[in-house]
């Protein structure tokens, strides 16, 4: 094959390949972004969907998380040498975690990988 | 007599009697190869091993990379013809099988998926378009390397040329992949080209950030990402396998494998037992295979093929596709950056180029030296990732026309 015609399949090639590089991951952008909708919609009408069942169902849900983290609460308190000694926890109060976001991630993937 | 026919037997059987000068030569660029891999910290994990099998290949006579040699014989009462073999080929044309047959590269997809968050991807997809664009140093470089035609000496075919632009994709795996496919005598030059340049994006990317942005752009803080739920995480693995799959078959094998170690690591909460397959394949598979493709590959650079002006011309298309690369993903982070109304910062689009994480570090790192509260990392990730899929997708396009 002669330069010229080299270079011109080459430019054909190179129009045609970016073209289905961006037309591929922009149609995958769109998937995703749909997923993203469909997730999003999903989780407001399973929110909708306690609120309304709540009356009941409520409160009995937040006190059983409640005693969960609680008990969870306590497990750790214990392992850390407070075993024999009773405790009673009067309130838990979400601390503010001024951790820097690099850490945050390192705590999250060490977490990921015990599981 | 015996003796002295014994003594002159061995003594013409010894290295030192077929050394020629491309051996010598390509025995002091191994040693510096690695040199750079373990004093200066150039990509060890692949450089050792290519340098080495590089090493191991220009041993005079020692047949590591010779074929079998078959006999041809004719049956004297059948006629039939058939093959018997007279000697073994040596142990790395075996191993080299792998690559020849493209396994190798899927394999180390599956490990590289095993160990990838595409977390930040799926929550900001059109992060994607960046990982698109940076592509454009693929093809570019392409273009240049038949561009050369015009220099004496320095021809490429276009199935050469395609190899060599895929250097751009700062994608080690996708770069062997694809030049086994088209121009297998060229794999040793362009993974050590693709392999040492990778190991440089520190140095090469941030001088081109900074000549394509302005201070008020790389000061640009892009907003928190969204949550990915973990259904999400494990439907992405397979939605991109069947949508990348039927748009460019080619690429399957390494989307797939991709895709496969991904889909490990996402649904493990789920059924733990498969953290075996994922501690499998993140580990003891990529470290097996990262050995086996790199000596193989290295062993491919022998004297006589890889001392010629055209490797020289490799090696300088290759650093020419990452600035490219780097540039193209820049220049369409400033765009996304005007028509999203300054919400995104250019230099994320340098981590486009699939040199993950190390092209994310470096737009976090830039970023920071102009705005230090600047959290880049995730979004750059974003763009990192995708670049993966990009450039695998750009060698199937490849391996589509011109396979």
């Amino acid at each position: 094959m002669d330069t010229i015609a080299k270079l011109n399949t080459g430019l054909i090639i190179t129009v045609l390949g970016m073209g289905i590089v961006f037309c591929a991951l922009i149609f995958l952008s769109l998937v995703l972004k749909s997923m993203e909708i469909i997730s999003r919609n999903r989780h407001a009408r399973a929110g909708e969907t306690g609120r309304v069942n709540g009356t009941v169902a409520g409160p009995r849900a937040a006190r059983r998380d409640d005693t969960e983290l609680v008990a969870v609460i306590i497990a750790g308190v214990m392992s850390m040498g407070e075993e024999g000694k009773s405790l009673t926890v009067r309130s838990i109060t979400r601390a503010a975690d001024g951790a820097p976001v690099w850490g945050r991630a390192g705590r999250g993937d060490q977490m990921a990988n015990r599981l | 007599m015996l003796f002295l026919d014994l003594l002159g037997k061995f003594l013409t059987s010894m290295g030192f009697s077929a050394f020629t000068w491309q051996q010598g030569v390509m025995i002091i660029i191994s040693g510096v190869l690695i040199y750079l891999a373990l004093k200066r910290g150039f990509e060890p994990l692949l450089l050792v091993p290519i340098a080495f099998g590089m090493l191991l290949a220009n041993l005079p006579l020692a047949g590591l990379m010779e074929p079998p040699v078959y006999k041809a014989v004719t049956d004297p009462l059948t006629g039939e013809h058939t093959h018997h073999l007279r000697e073994m080929g040596g142990l790395l044309y075996y191993l080299y099988q792998g690559v020849k047959l493209g396994i190798y590269p899927p394999l180390i997809f599956l490990g590289v998926g095993a160990m990838t968050d595409f977390g930040p991807l799926i929550a900001d997809p059109k992060s994607i378009l960046l990982g698109a664009a940076a592509q454009f140093g693929i093809f570019a470089t392409f273009l240049g390397a038949l561009l050369l035609d015009f220099t004496p000496g320095l021809t490429f075919t276009i199935k050469e040329a395609a190899s060599i632009g895929i250097i751009g994709g700062a994608d080690g795996p996708t770069a062997i992949y694809l030049t086994s496919r088209l121009a297998p005598h060229l794999l040793g030059p362009i993974a050590v080209a693709a392999y040492s340049y990778m190991a440089l994006v520190p140095m090469i990317q941030p001088p081109i950030m900074k000549a394509l942005t302005t201070r008020k752009e790389r000061e640009v803080v892009m907003g928190q990402l969204r949550e990915v739920t973990r259904t999400e995480k494990i439907i992405f693995p397979v939605l991109v396998t069947v949508v990348v799959s039927l748009v460019v078959p080619a690429a399957a094998p390494l989307i797939g494998m991709l895709m496969l170690g991904n889909l490990f690591r996402e649904a493990v909460f789920m059924q733990p037992v498969l953290n075996r397959l994922l501690k499998t394949s993140s580990n003891e598979l990529i470290n097996i295979v990262t050995i086996l493709l790199g000596v193989t590959v290295g062993a491919t650079a022998n004297g006589r093929l890889f001392l010629q002006a055209k490797t020289l011309s490799i090696i300088c298309l290759g650093l020419a596709a990452f600035c490219v690369g780097t540039a193209s993903g820049v220049l369409f982070g400033k765009l996304m950056n005007v028509l999203s109304g300054g919400k995104v910062n250019p230099l994320i689009g340098s981590a486009g180029v699939s040199a993950v994480p190390m092209a994310a570090r470096v737009s976090q790192a830039v970023g920071q030296q102009y705005n230090p509260s600047n959290h880049l990392l995730m979004h750059a990730m974003g763009s990192n990732v995708a670049g993966v899929i990009g450039s695998a997708i750009a060698a199937g396009v490849f391996i589509a026309m011109l396979g």
